[in-house]
């Protein structure tokens, strides 16, 4: 729990291509970020971005027909920085990062876990790879950790198999998987969208307060602004493949620059409004992220676009002040 | 004369061994796998000197060597013809010969036959045979039914009108001299014996324990045996241990080889019999020979395979595999023709009490059959079935069996459809619009072709096209052979290809399949049944000659000589060369046998038939096997 | 490992169970099950024309031999043919239940059950080598072929695996035959050579030797591959087809983002879940195990089952066959409940709560 200000994770330039028949898929196209001990970032987007595939990419879990290039530079306990896309995807560093220094839970609970064994067989799994090989002692860290996040009658539970276990439990059991080993970083696909939204308030103030104490930072990702608003410290709005606009919670809420950004939040439904009118969308779909040209990605939905600059050249992030850095030629214009 | 030489010689060299002390340095000579097995003395397990049976043979042989044969299917017959020993023996040439008798004696009006067996011949457990043997057989075992087979035909004679049928009665003389006596002349007796009769003895010592009789078993204790030997009942267990006994492991018989194994197995092994009462001319007793092995196979192609790698010493060969032996056989074949006594090797027969009233009367008509007969493109079958391999010609004895002739087998072979047509109209049928025949009262002809072998069925379409051209609707079907044998027995068969067909070596001897005196010939079954009982619901009343020929059938089986039997013999023949009963397209095929070219002694020129036991023929005895 | 049992039962009797009261109410089934298949094989067997005494009747005639009449009326009365089916059903039946006797074949002059006995190791054995090859072959070289998938490995054994589907047995072991008969000038014929034979007849060698020698092995060569391939390609295209299914689930990208290796999520996690339709197989397997191949069998000149089963029906030797089919009819009924209890075991989504879930 060291207070060093020096990020747990850098990424620079990341990028992820697929091959396909119809030719390169790119749908992360440079992606630069850094996450600090004890920091909650949050990447936000709509589907079809690139976010999954980023986080991934963090691990090296992608299938194998997504090349990464880049660099993931993570700092490991030891204090020594090891860029993660170096490393063999099956070898043994890359697994003893996994589940122990980095890890991840997911969006759907339900199929996190294979139905053929038992949570408690799955999670001491994750005890036994990393912490120790005896049974006795790995079973009681396990349940421990499964006390921790909530889950009442753990002894019993330690014992049942995914489908006796209801929704927020299951999620539960995945955060407790995931953090059984304390983890320096954890990085949340989505982890409260398939619950319903009391669950949802339960298992974000669970996160919280193992955050707080564990000292661990968190990658979380997401489409829900409202969860964002709660959990994060610093937010990235990634838009096909790049990210569009970072900074901390507040400026991004307060003060949002990139049109896409603002029409984000535009599009978030504020109490107040009245019920007959419209919600705001932006028109359009995200393209398919094959044979992209050089310009901005979001110009053919830009309502602020510059014919001439923004199809022209791929804006880069610049710093406005403070953490606050867009990446618009318009933004960067007005000079805000 | 050759025989009374080699004994002859024999007891001179007896005679002239007397100074010589060891018993064993007496003429005959053991095979060396007896060797070290506690047995008697070669001399003292043959019969005496002047009673031991010499094999007469091409070459003298060796002794060593197993032979392997093939066994198909469930057949018992499969080892049991080989190794059969009958009291008299049929020749090559037709005639019998004594075997396991020494020899006989007739009285003038062949109503006695005194019989003389071999003193010292003994069974395979080494006890004596004597004609006790003979009387268990049949006063105990057959006439009671034990064997389950009824009393064979041989057996019987009738007066002179076929009337009166009564069973011979047995009298002993001495322990190796027996009488045959018949109320009426008998006499063809030792020839039927020979071809029905098979064999008249069975082991008494051994069996008086194991059946049911007045001075045997209660039938108590039969059953109780049955039961415990794995029999279903007493009935079965007779039939298995006197009637297929060869297959009986334990069971004392006089055959060269015993069996020592399972007849079901894969391989089952015969291994020589040491009690075996005969010896070739230089006193080595035979056989030469000392295992029979049997493999078992499940599919015709792996018996032609194992011919191709020599497995297989002595196996039957189709005529469309020769080609492949001849040319892919790794191991040393000889191929051995043998003749066969089929009158043809394809052919059809109408059932001529056929149930159908018009097609009845249509199919007792000479004319029609002739129409039929000339209505059919030989030279395609020759080709297409038989591979070229045989002749054009019609149903009939095959040269040298009695009653050939050259015009007989071409008779009616002529292929002339418009006179075919000319004999249909003067049966009494009409030419349709259509082109095909009618009855006059309408009612289109329908010819029905049956067979119950895939291998036939190009035979009945060439047939079925042959028909139609000459103007008959004409069906084909294949059957089941046992469904077919259902038809047959209920008289629903119409006409039948290939099925039952006329073969005999010797109409006087066995005409069961020609002369419908019972329910077997598929031309006439009904007519069988009349003939048994003219009451019967099922039977047909036989037009006249049919009729004729039954009286003739009966004068034959009364007559008092051989020489008035073949000559009413020669009477029967002409009306089957008249009657066209059964319709024959191509000559007989011969039998082919593969044998191992270092099989000695295998007769080259044989007839193939059940009468002389097919293989049995070949005195499986006096084989042997040269070294490599 | 069972469901939880919320309400505590005042007496833990074993036979309570879910999976107890499972299988009793199962095996009560048996019974009807087995009378009204024991029926029906009857009649069906019955139903051609004629009965075994017209087989062998015709038998006897094509070897040339005069059946009188009065013999005919004797023999059908010694086979019990001469009384209506139902008589005999009833008979047959009634001797099975109280005395476990299977009734006489006729073809054979034997009883039935020695007569299925005789065949009963050779079958076995044959049936399990072949299968066992099928399956541990065709399981790996399955999971090979997924996790490897679009490789030329995976190319190569998924051409194989539809030629070995698509390819007739028979044709397959006549082909073998004839090519070992080229190749060696021996045909392969049965699985015993003729030393093996006579050494086995002579009593000089038993089973268990036979089963180690290398002329035996060499032998079963083809059976393994005419009888084993199909087997092992159906196995290979399911394994592969599963494998793919499971290799695609969310639990191994959660596995493998916990540090789980490779090999690990392969034959811990995606194994277990794709041997499911390999299990559900396994209720026809015991009756397969003990009827052999039949086609191939003959081709090959295998003494196994499925011949014999085949002949009696040919014959209608209607004991034979009728115990045979019981037989198997028995052990499907057997091996669903076996490969029922196996599936509950292997996948805990099942479980035997029925009706009465607490």
């Amino acid at each position: 729990m060291e207070m060093n200000n020096q990020p747990i994770i850098q990424v620079k330039n990341l990028c992820v291509d697929i091959k396909t028949d119809e030719g390169t898929l790119t749908p992360v196209r440079g992606v630069d970020f850094e996450i600090r001990p004890g920091e909650t970032l949050g990447l936000v987007g709509e589907s079809g971005c690139g976010k999954s595939l980023t986080s991934k990419a963090i691990l090296a879990i992608n299938q194998k027909k997504c090349v990464s290039s880049g660099e993931i530079l993570f700092r490991d306990d030891k204090e020594d920085t090891v860029d993660i896309l170096t490393l063999d995807p099956r070898g043994k560093q890359i697994r003893d990062i996994r589940g122990r220094q980095i890890s991840m839970i997911f969006q759907e609970p339900m199929v996190a876990f294979s139905p053929m064994y038992t949570i408690g067989n799955q999670i001491n799994e994750c005890t036994r790879l990393h912490i120790t090989k005896d049974k006795k002692e790995s079973k009681r860290i396990t349940l421990e950790m499964m006390k921790k996040v909530g889950i009442a009658n753990a002894e019993k539970r330690y014992d049942q198999y995914p489908h006796e276990f209801s929704g927020g439990m299951l999620q539960r059991a995945l955060i407790a998987m995931a953090l059984v080993c304390k983890p320096r970083l954890l990085i949340a696909d989505e982890p409260t969208t398939a619950l319903d939204v009391t669950i949802q308030a339960q298992i974000l103030e669970l996160m919280k307060e193992l955050q707080k104490e564990l000292g661990m930072a968190i990658l979380f990702i997401t489409h829900d602004l409202g969860t964002v608003a709660k959990m994060c410290d610093r937010v990235a709005v990634m838009y096909l493949g790049k990210i569009v606009e970072t900074g901390t919670a507040r400026e991004i809420y307060k003060n949002p620059q990139h049109p896409y950004t603002r029409g984000l939040m535009g599009s978030v439904h504020k109490i107040g409004t009245l019920k007959a009118d419209r919600l705001f969308s932006i028109e359009g779909t995200v393209p398919l992220a094959l044979n992209l040209g050089p310009g901005c990605g979001f110009y053919d939905r830009c309502l602020d676009r510059i014919e001439g600059v923004c199809d022209k050249a791929d804006p880069a992030l610049t710093c406005l002040g403070g953490e606050h850095c867009v990446a618009c030629h318009k933004c960067r214009k007005e000079g805000v | 004369m050759k025989r009374i030489l080699s004994l002859a010689l024999a007891l001179l060299m007896l005679v002239g061994m007397i100074p010589m002390a060891s018993a064993e340095t007496a003429a005959y000579t053991q095979s060396p796998y007896l060797d070290g097995k506690e047995l008697p003395a070669v001399a003292d397990r043959l019969p005496i000197a002047s009673d031991v049976m010499v094999e007469e043979m091409k070459e003298i042989g060796q002794y060593g060597g197993a032979l392997t044969l093939l066994q198909g299917g469930s057949s018992k017959w499969g080892p049991g013809k080989p190794t059969e020993e009958a009291l008299f023996r049929f020749n090559t040439d037709g005639t019998i010969e004594p075997n396991v008798a020494k020899g006989y004696d007739v009285n003038e009006d062949a109503t006695v036959y005194t019989i003389y067996l071999r003193e010292g011949m003994k069974w395979s457990d080494g006890v004596p045979f004597t004609s006790e043997d003979c009387r268990f057989f049949y006063e105990d075992l057959l006439i009671p039914g034990v064997t389950t087979k009824s009393v064979w035909e041989a057996m019987y004679s009738s007066d002179a009108n076929g009337e009166d049928k009564t069973m011979a009665t047995l009298e002993i003389v001495d322990d190796y001299t027996f009488k045959v006596v018949f109320k009426y002349p008998k006499p063809n007796f030792l020839k039927e014996l020979a071809i029905n009769g098979k064999w008249f003895f069975a082991p008494k010592h051994w069996l008086q324990d194991k059946i049911p009789g007045e001075n045997y078993l209660s039938q108590e204790e039969a059953d109780k045996l049955a039961a415990e030997l794995g029999y279903s009942d007493v009935k079965s267990m007779g039939n298995s241990l006197t009637y297929y006994y060869w297959i009986v492991p334990g069971r004392p018989t006089l055959r060269a080889w015993t069996i020592q194994g399972d007849f079901e197995a894969e391989l089952c092994t015969w291994v020589r019999n040491p009690y075996y009462w005969k010896v070739d001319a230089e006193g080595k007793q035979l056989p030469y020979i000392d295992e029979l092995h049997f493999r078992r196979y499940s599919d015709a192609e792996q018996a032609l395979l194992w011919t191709l790698d020599g497995t297989a010493d002595i196996s039957s060969v189709a005529l469309a595999d020769v080609e492949t032996i001849l040319n892919d056989a790794t191991a040393a074949v000889e191929l051995i023709e043998w003749s066969s006594v089929d009158w043809a090797s394809n052919s059809i027969q109408l059932n001529q009490a056929i149930k159908d009233e018009d097609l009845r009367a249509l199919f007792q008509n000479v004319k029609f059959r002739q129409a039929l007969s000339i209505a059919v493109n030989r030279e395609q079958i020759v080709e297409l079935v038989d591979n070229g391999y045989t002749e054009a010609a019609q149903s009939a004895p095959a040269a040298g069996a009695q009653g050939y002739s050259e015009e007989w087998t071409k008779a009616y072979t002529q292929y002339d459809v418009a006179a075919a047509q000319a004999l249909l109209e003067e049966c009494g049928l009409v030419k349709g619009d259509d082109g095909f025949y009618y009855f006059a009262n309408g009612k289109k002809v329908v010819l029905n072709l049956q067979y119950q072998d895939e291998t036939h069925a190009s035979l009945a379409e060439l047939l079925k096209n042959d028909f139609t051209i000459l103007g008959l609707e004409t069906t084909t079907r294949m059957y089941d052979r046992s469904i077919m044998e259902e038809m047959r027995s209920a008289n629903n068969h119409e006409v039948v290809i290939n099925y039952e067909s006329f073969s005999t070596v010797s109409l006087s001897l066995r005409p069961d399949y020609f002369v419908p005196f019972r329910d077997y010939c598929i031309w006439g079954t009904a007519f069988g049944l009349w003939y048994k009982n003219p009451a019967n619901e099922a039977a047909v009343e036989p037009p006249a000659d049919v009729k004729a020929m039954l009286e003739t059938y009966d004068k034959m089986m009364a007559a008092t000589t051989v020489e008035k039997r073949d000559e009413i013999a020669g009477e029967l023949l002409a009306m089957f060369k008249d009657g066209l009963y059964e319709i024959g397209f191509s000559s007989a095929l011969p039998a082919v046998y593969a044998i191992d070219a270092n099989l000695r002694n295998f007769p080259d020129v044989a007839v193939d038939c059940d009468e002389f036991r097919n293989l049995g023929i070949a005195n499986f005895a006096q084989l042997w096997l040269a070294a490599e | 490992m069972e469901a939880s049992a919320t309400k505590a039962e005042p007496r833990r009797n074993p036979f309570s169970s879910p999976m107890a009261r499972f299988i009793y109410k199962r095996v009560l089934t048996f019974i009807p099950i087995m009378l009204i298949m024991s029926l029906l094989i009857f009649i069906i067997i019955q139903l051609p024309p004629g009965d075994y005494l017209t087989t062998y009747i015709a038998g006897l005639k094509a070897e040339g031999q005069v059946v009188e009449e009065a013999e005919i009326a004797m023999l059908k009365e010694q086979f019990g043919l001469d009384q209506p089916w139902y008589v005999q059903y009833f008979k047959w039946i009634w001797n099975i239940i109280t005395d476990f006797n299977f009734g006489y074949s006729f073809d054979f002059g034997r009883p039935v059950w020695p007569v299925i006995a005789e065949v009963l190791p050779m079958t076995i054995a044959v049936s399990l080598i072949t299968m066992l090859f099928g399956y541990l072959v065709g399981i790996p070289l399955g999971i090979y072929s997924a996790v490897r998938q679009y490789s030329l490995g995976d190319y190569v054994l998924t051409f194989i695996g539809f030629l070995g589907m698509a390819m007739p047995n028979f044709l397959f072991a006549i082909l073998l035959m004839y090519g070992t008969y080229i190749w060696t000038g021996t045909a392969f014929i049965g699985l015993y050579t003729e030393e093996i034979l006579l050494a086995v007849n002579s009593g000089a060698m038993q089973w268990y030797h036979v089963l180690v020698h290398p002329d035996f092995w060499a032998r079963m060569t083809i059976p393994i591959l005419v009888m084993g391939t199909d087997g092992l390609c159906g196995t290979l295209r399911s394994m592969r087809a599963q494998m793919l299914d499971e290799l695609g689930c969310q639990y191994v990208l959660a596995a493998r983002a916990k540090g789980v290796s490779e090999a690990r999520i392969i034959y811990k996690y995606c194994l277990r879940a794709a041997l499911n339709p390999t299990v559900s197989g396994l209720s026809g397997m015991l009756s397969k195990i003990f009827n052999g191949s039949t086609i191939s069998a003959i081709v090959l000149n295998l003494q196994i089952m499925g011949p014999r089963l085949y002949d009696a029906l040919k014959a209608q030797d209607m004991y034979l066959a009728g115990t045979i089919l019981l037989v198997m009819g028995f052990l499907i009924v057997l091996g669903t409940l076996l490969s029922d209890i196996v599936l509950a075991w292997l996948d805990p989504r099942i479980r035997f709560e029925g009706r009465s879930a607490d």
